[in-house]
């Protein structure tokens, strides 16, 4: 019989293509522009970000996005100029998707009938989660938007891929908007 | 008309690394840039540079080569990024190919036959004072029996495929089939894969950013082969109805196995256990 992960895997092929697929000139292209252009691309990412996990996670990104559509760098006339713009619209996306988080994270806060508990330290790791989202949730938005860790830092900190990790994130964050936006709806209610 | 600056490289050469962030973070500062392309990258090289003849360490390229290839690479082009104007998903969405489905068994014959059955049995019934037709007739491919009439369940639509493919193999979908599902997802396949060791059915949904797995399989033998993948600790034990779900996570994401009559059923995909506990208790349901 057919194993249950065998057929997960056959189905998770349906949604998600096999691994990038660069040929071999651009694998090696994609190589070297890496290795060439890492210490600029880092350096810059730390400059911005004043995090080294942040900055580190910003390279990546920069070229996982290069990898998602390798003709548009290869073909390129200047492609360390293009990854070098690359890096730049990350920096600036995580800078505002890290303060977002933050935002939801002051917000919920806020909802005072949500706080279970409140420590009289002034240290925010000390104040309980908001009743709001799963602790585990809550616990991963506030590592990533207050302590500024990379999803490759919770990715192994929890035993995960980076790619579930993102997605945890991603589902916490959405769940945390939600929730608020609900819970301002009903204040601004007559 | 606004202009970006372009500065010599002489002049960048000569400048401290202070500077240098400095320049860098204005120009990242600034909606429209400040710096032409071209400056940009020679004072980002030129910090680098710098950096290094301070004996600044950072992290070893071909290192992070090999964990970019192996973390990042392998979802280049469909896995999901946080950062793209504020996280919503962008245009990593796969096209879906429709999938045919696999010829199925058809049972006619044995329809035929308990239905002949039922006719015959309930002239004999009804003489007992028993109302055969105000019960459901459940069987199974080794048992036959009756139970009590009740409410037909409202499955979620897009189980429909998947409810129909049990009900042609004889198989009752009560007890198996959730009645909730998270919103948004979708139908995508349904699928029946049947070999010598029994019977697998299998429906996947979408909401176009993840998707979910529901799977049915029916032992020839009556007793599950199947091993689980799974992350490190568990599986949880969660009991419904006297029955054990055994809850785990597989790649950060959940899902849920059990035994029902003789059916192996498991629902996997699931972003938290809270959404796994909503749609196991809903297979229960009345």
């Amino acid at each position: 019989m057919v194993s249950h992960f065998a057929v997960l895997r056959r189905i998770r092929n349906i949604y998600e293509q096999e691994v990038a697929k660069l040929n071999t000139e651009q694998s090696s292209f994609i190589d070297n522009l890496y290795r060439e252009m890492y210490a600029p691309l880092y350096n810059y990412a730390y400059s911005a970000l004043d995090n080294a996990s942040l900055a580190e996670e910003a390279v990546q990104e920069s070229f996982r996005i290069a990898c998602s559509k390798p003709e548009a760098v290869t073909d390129c006339a200047n492609p360390n100029g293009w990854i070098m713009n690359t890096t730049k619209y990350v920096i600036c996306n995580m800078r505002r998707t890290y303060s977002s988080m933050a935002k939801l994270v002051v917000q919920s806060l806020s909802e005072e009938e949500n706080i279970v508990s409140l420590s009289t330290s002034d240290d925010y790791s000390e104040i309980e989660y908001p009743n709001l989202i799963s602790p585990e949730e809550y616990e991963l938005i506030k590592n990533v938007a207050l302590d500024k860790r990379s999803p490759r830092d919770m990715a192994k900190e929890l035993g995960i891929s980076v790619e579930a990790c993102k997605k945890r994130i991603y589902r916490a964050k959405k769940r945390l908007q939600i929730v608020l936006t609900s819970i301002d709806n009903n204040c601004n209610c007559p | 008309m606004s202009y970006k600056k372009s500065i010599d490289r002489l002049v960048v050469d000569g400048m401290s690394v202070e500077t240098l962030k400095a320049l860098l973070l204005d120009d990242l500062d600034n909606p429209d840039g400040l710096l032409d392309d071209e400056t940009r990258l020679y004072l980002a090289q030129t910090l680098a540079r710098k950096k290094e003849e301070r004996g600044i360490k950072i992290p070893e390229a071909e290192a992070s080569l090999e964990q970019f290839k192996r973390e990042y690479l392998p979802y280049a082009k469909t896995g999901i990024s946080l950062y793209d104007d504020d996280s919503e998903c962008t245009d990593n969405v796969v096209e879906l190919p429709k999938k045919r489905r696999k010829n199925r068994k058809t049972l006619i014959r044995i329809a035929a036959v308990i239905a002949a059955v039922v006719v015959l049995g309930s002239v004999s019934a009804n003489a007992m004072g028993f109302d055969i037709w105000a019960s459901l007739v459940d069987w199974t491919n080794e048992t036959f029996g009756f139970s009590e009439q009740r409410e037909k369940l409202e499955y979620p639509a897009q189980l429909g495929m998947l409810e129909k493919e049990l009900m042609d193999h004889m198989i009752s979908p009560d007890g198996l089939l959730p009645t909730y599902l998270p919103d948004g997802y979708k139908e995508v396949d349904t699928q029946c894969l049947a070999d010598d060791t029994g019977i697998t059915f299998v429906c996947a949904l979408s909401n176009d950013e993840d998707y979910i797995v529901l799977q049915y399989t029916k032992y020839t033998s009556g007793e599950s082969t199947a091993t689980f993948e799974k992350d490190k600790g568990g599986p949880d034990e969660y009991v419904v109805e006297g029955i054990t779900h055994y809850i785990m996570t597989n790649t950060g994401d959940y899902y849920a196995t059990w035994m029902a009559r003789d059916v192996e059923c498991s629902v996997s995909e699931i972003g938290s256990r809270d959404e796994l506990i909503k749609i196991i208790n809903s297979v229960y349901e009345e």
